[in-house]
């Protein structure tokens, strides 16, 4: 498709006891793209997220990195790939502040043989590492402020310079705008078309506006299983996704 | 760039709560550990002479707990098999003593071998146990802890060649260097200056990326590990080097009381270093010295007033906990981060 990096789920399956939550399913994305994967609640977006994030292990199916199998690499193994995720529910570190949460990311993600008697937040370069990953998500709080303090939409954005942090090709964001006010949301939609252009990202998102305008490619969910992939439009015009999802948003 | 929250800059209005300032518990530590320094001569011009023995207990138990706050305050990991790692740093010592007494070759009273040598042991014991302990988390690592450590009870129990249940008595203590440590006071400022380097060593290892790495791992271990850190590494890491200091406090209960027996393995003793961070407040490292010495201060007005002292000690301990949530170094603190 695009000559930067590639991840593809193939045939993934997962089964919670019961209950089939994802099916047979493929997905992709690559550098330059972001391709939206929506669904109702339940529909098993966040556990195929996990799935290829490297945090469920698959019951069958293969998750591919440039057509490398990567399949068994497990979730901080993934990270040093180049694949971070972020999650539905906001989970800063709480006994850090704002500076430290994005330079504790740079450090477990760099961090490669224990260092015990430097003091972490002596290190000058990374602190400004973290300062400008604050910046470039457009946080300009002090980087000092307790992360406790945030309120909900900042620590959204802070949630994602965390990730950006670990220096990933391939972001897998899991909802990154619920909750936020309208003027947050656009905000983050602008942040996420700026990271385009040298990530990847596959992003669970609810608010349908914000996924009709920015998404390159929406593949939709439904009890485990794809019941459409393709562009925007294609989706739109899409007699199952009408019947079976939009409408019921709407 | 435009920022996403508008006005205030995206920051309620507690961001102004009073935070402690970062000297603050340096100072406390300071002041806590000056105190125990003079206490020797405190006890004695108040006429409680008698209370110098318990003092050095104090010093090494509170060298414990500070360890046991590393893995339980810092790591989130609670364990109730630290009283094995103490018996471990014990025996070690202990059983060089006990041939050393018996005149026999490879034996040394020598500190500076038998301590480092006591701490080498806990640790690969910490590795060993660890390893297989971190395969859980939560209630069933205590479980796991305490199960090992009532493994290693018996064991202690069934060496023959040191007293079996019944235990031996140390004719004499480990030398330092050319140091006799027979005087109770030259003993006790040993056990003091340990105390001092072990606050230090953890203050160091909690704010070192390694030390971020556990405390992250203690509020969110998924998150950690979808940041890119392999966190039973660092947990395990963390637990042997907890374990470790543990069997030094070991080396030193056995030379003060010079009685080598398995009762320190007891896991009521894990509890009791529990119960003296919980006391003295959990996450903050100096608060294991604090609770180790309010249980004894505790111990000592209870038992001069009663036969059934456990149960006002008990009485004492809820009293605290329903006081400062964050034990004794929590309400000297104020609302504070762990750095
Ligand atoms: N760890 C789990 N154990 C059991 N069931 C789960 C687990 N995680 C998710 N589920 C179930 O799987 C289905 C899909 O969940 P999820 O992937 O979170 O959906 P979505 O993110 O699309 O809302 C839901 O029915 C949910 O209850
Ligand atoms: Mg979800």
């Amino acid at each position: 498709m695009s000559d930067g990096v590639s991840l593809e789920a193939r045939g993934l399956d997962k089964h919670f006891g019961n209950l089939h939550v994802t099916r047979s399913l493929d997905l992709g994305v690559s550098t330059g793209r972001i391709h939206a994967l929506i669904g109702p609640n339940g529909a098993g977006k966040t556990t195929a997220l996990s799935q290829m994030s490297g945090e469920l292990r698959s019951d069958a199916g293969t998750v591919h990195l440039d057509g490398v199998d990567i399949t068994d690499i497990d979730l901080p193994g993934r990270v040093d790939l180049g694949v971070c995720r972020s999650y539905q529910t906001s989970s800063p570190f709480p006994d850090f502040t704002v500076g430290e949460n994005v330079a504790l990311a740079l450090l477990a993600a760099e961090e490669k043989r224990f260092r015990f008697f430097t003091r972490a937040s002596a290190d000058t370069g990374r602190r400004h590492r973290a300062e400008e990953l604050l910046h470039d998500v457009g946080l300009d709080v002090d980087a000092s402020t307790p992360v406790t303090a945030l309120d909900h939409g900042t620590t959204r954005q802070l949630e994602i310079a965390m990730v950006l942090a670990t220096g990933p090709s391939i972001l897998l964001l899991d909802e990154p705008m619920a909750g936020l006010a309208p003027g947050e949301v656009a905000m983050l939609a602008d942040l996420l078309r700026r990271l385009r252009e040298k990530h990847g990202i596959l992003l669970v998102e609810h608010d349908m506006d914000v996924v009709f305008s920015i998404a390159d490619e929406i593949t939709v969910l439904a009890d485990g299983a794809v019941i459409a992939t393709g562009t925007p439009t294609e989706i739109r015009e899409d007699g199952n996704v009408q019947a079976l999802y939009l409408r019921d948003e709407r | 760039m435009s920022r996403i929250a508008p006005g205030r800059d995206g920051i309620p209005d507690e961001t102004h709560v009073e935070r402690t300032t970062w000297w603050r518990p340096l100072l406390i530590t300071v002041l806590v550990l000056v105190l125990v320094g003079i206490a020797p001569f405190l006890v004695d011009a108040v006429g409680l002479g008698y209370l110098q023995r318990s003092l050095t207990r104090v010093v090494i138990l509170g060298l414990a707990a500070v360890a046991l706050d590393f893995i339980v305050g810092y790591g989130g990991l609670v364990s109730l098999g630290h009283a094995m790692f103490l018996a471990l740093g014990s025996y070690t010592t202990g059983v060089l003593l006990v041939h050393l007494s018996r005149g026999e070759g490879l034996a040394t009273g020598q500190a500076l071998i038998a301590w480092p040598l006591s701490m080498l042991v806990g640790a690969l014991f910490g590795l060993g146990f660890g390893v297989l302990a971190l395969r859980t988390r939560g209630v069933y690592f205590i479980m796991v802890t305490l199960a090992f450590n009532q493994m290693m009870f018996f064991l202690f129990n069934t060496l023959e060649p040191y007293g079996g249940d019944d235990g031996v008595r140390l004719p004499e203590r480990s030398r330092l260097g050319p140091l006799s440590l027979e005087a109770d006071l030259t003993f006790f400022y040993v056990c003091f200056t340990l105390l001092v380097l072990t606050v230090i060593v953890f203050n160091i290892l909690i704010r070192s990326p390694f030390g971020w790495v556990v405390r992250g791992a203690r509020d969110n271990e998924l998150r950690m590990k979808a940041i890119g850190a392999r966190t039973p590494r660092y947990q395990l890491a963390a637990f042997a080097i907890s374990a470790s200091f543990a069997s030094l406090a070991g080396a030193l209960a056995v030379n003060e009381s010079q009685f080598l027996s398995p009762d320190i393995s007891h896991w009521t003793q894990s509890g009791e270093l529990l119960v003296m961070i919980i006391v003295g407040g959990m996450g903050s490292l100096i608060g294991g010295v604090i609770g180790a010495g309010v249980l004894l201060v505790l111990e000592e007005l209870a038992i001069d007033f009663t036969n059934n002292w456990q149960f006002f000690v008990g009485i004492g301990l809820i009293l605290i906990v329903l006081v400062a949530r964050r034990g004794v170094a929590g309400l000297l603190l104020g609302r504070h981060r762990n750095v």
